[in-house]
Formats: structure tokens, sequence, C-alpha cells
């Protein structure tokens, strides 16, 4: 039995392979569990059907708790967003974009542009929570892809940015409508119809609550340099 | 003809959203926005219906001539089939 604290909420996890204890190390806790996550075989099978490539059974084990963990979000003012999120200055930018568009590429320059300033939060798969007072904040989650970059922590969400390669390097800003559109498809929405419409719900507040923009990258440091003079300029 | 799946709608982003649930393991849900002519003909859909009964509901609904509205139910039928969302 694995107890873990993520975004907040204590979740307790029974599992059988060592991969998820391994993965949830900097997120232990003693806390009591608002909620249980059992993975069965049938879940394990599920992922491995969806997983490009050759994947163990642990590791689909981890992504069916963390399928599992999403859909208890809603219930705590909190969704799943795929995106890369950093942290700069305090505040936190999410990346989202189709798989292959390049986030990490993308991150890994605004490090190079930036340096130090720049910390991740997480790579791939963070949790947006609502604090009491209305602000997303973006936490870390042991979930971070390929790269593994996360962090155990919680930082006030100012802007989510969706990434589109372009020719030239240039940001503008992003409709709700486009937002809605782009990132309904960046969430997971849960099984039943109650998960579904409370996470609709989360996403329509998050998309009221942060700065959209749209991001037509070139793989050039130049991009990095676009985007945080847009992003960080015009922000106290 | 009805509405394959269970659906959800909800306004996200001030735009109307129907996301089809309970298809397992696919990270990428089904969805298509709503207009409002959309709104009726989805709920519509709901149950087994015709094109016709869908055409009197838009009329009763909306100002418009009966060409105008076949047109409409026409056009967002074949945007549901194309995303394989009827069954017929």
């Amino acid at each position: 039995m694995l107890k873990i604290s993520v975004a907040g909420i204590v979740f307790e996890i029974e599992h059988t392979y060592p991969h998820i204890a391994a993965q949830c190390a900097s997120y232990l806790c003693d806390g009591e569990p608002s909620h249980t996550v059992r993975v069965t075989p049938e879940m394990i099978l599920r992922e491995k059907q969806a997983a490009t490539g050759e994947v163990s059974d642990g590791y689909c084990e981890s992504l069916a708790a963390y399928r599992e963990i999403s859909r208890y979000l809603a219930r705590h003012d909190a969704l799943l967003l795929h995106s890369a999120v950093i942290e700069v200055n305090g505040r936190a930018i999410a990346f989202s974009a189709r798989s292959g568009t390049g986030k990490s590429t993308h991150i890994r320059l605004w490090k190079r542009v930036l340096g130090d300033c720049v910390r991740i939060v997480n790579g791939d798969k963070p949790i947006i929570r609502f604090r009491n007072d209305g602000t997303p904040i973006a936490y870390g989650t042991p979930w971070a892809g390929k790269e593994g970059w996360q962090r155990n922590v919680g930082v006030p969400l100012q802007s989510i940015v969706i990434l589109r390669r372009g020719e030239t390097d240039r940001i503008l800003p992003l409709s709700k409508e486009e937002a809605a559109l782009e990132l309904l498809g960046q969430i997971l929405i849960g099984e039943t119809e109650g998960e579904a419409a409370a996470t609709m719900e989360m996403l329509d507040r998050l998309i009221a609550s942060v700065d959209l923009r749209v991001l037509y990258c070139t793989p050039t440091e130049e991009a990095a340099r676009v985007a945080c003079r847009a992003l960080l300029e015009n922000k106290e | 003809m009805k509405l394959k799946y269970g659906f959800v709608v909800r306004e996200v982003g001030g735009r109307s959203v129907a996301v089809a649930i309970g298809a397992r393991g696919a990270d990428t849900p089904s969805m298509i926005t709503l207009n409002d002519s959309g709104k009726v003909i989805w709920q519509a859909l709901g149950r087994e219906t015709s094109v016709d009964e869908i055409v009197d509901r838009l009329m009763a609904e909306f100002d418009v001539s009966r060409e105008v509205a076949e047109i409409d139910v026409i056009k967002f039928l074949d945007t549901l089939r194309s995303g394989g969302l009827l069954i017929e």
C-alpha cells in the first residue's frame, strides 16, 4: 500500500509492481487518505493496449492509477491538464500542444535563454487545482512523461500557451472559445456523465481564470525569447 | 436515427460543447461544438427521431423556412456521420 499527497489531496494506492512506488518516492505522506485507488488487471491491460510500443506491466499499472486518480480531481476543484509547466519568478506557465509538437524542446530553449530562473513544475501531466480564493495553482505530480521532469511544488498559474509549429516566432492572444477546443483534447474527461460534466465545468473555470496565448514557434532560442518577452513583461 | 453514445453538453469557454462519454481508454474524447440550431438538433437526437421531426422542431424554435431548416439539419447530420456519432 502506497500513500501519496498530490496537489494537496491524499490518495492511497493498492499496487502490485514496484514501478509506481519508486515513481512516487517524493510524494509519500502520512495523512488520512481522501480516496483509495485500486488498479485491476483489466485496467493494466487497457493501458497496455492503448500504449504505443513495448511497455511494462508496472508502467501500465502506474498509468492506470493516475487515470483513476484523475477521476476524483473535480471533487477537489482540480483537473489534470496534459501540458508542460515551468516556473519563472514564482509564476507558472503551462505549454500545451498535441504530442510531438515540441513542448520539451521549447522548455529546453527557455532554460537556455533564462538559465536558472526557469524551473520545471511538471513536464507532462500536472494537476491544476483552484485555491479557495479562485487562483489556479499548477502542481507537480509523479507522472511527468519520458523525461521525468517534475518537482513536488504548487505554483500560481499565470498563462496557458498553446504551442504550434511556425515558420517564424510570434505569440498572439487566444480566445476563450479557441482555448476550449484546444484544451478539451488535453484533459482526461472521466468515465461517467457526472465526472465528464464536472471536468468540463472545471476546464471552463480554468479558461476564465488565466491568460491565454497561442505561440507559433520554431525550434530556436528566438522562440523562447519572443515568448518570454510577451509573457513576463506585462505582468506586475 | 439517434446518437450513438451518451454525451455531456456544457458551456466551455463560451462555447457549447458535447463530449462523448464511455469511450473507455480513449484519451482524446469525441466532441462536437454546438451552435444554437445545433443544440436543438442535438436535443432531438437524444431519442429515436427522423429528419422531418427534427426540421419541425427547428422551425418551431426559430423563425426559419422549411428549406433553411432542412439545410441546417442535413449539414449537421453529415458532421455527426463523419464523426461516427450517429446510429441510423
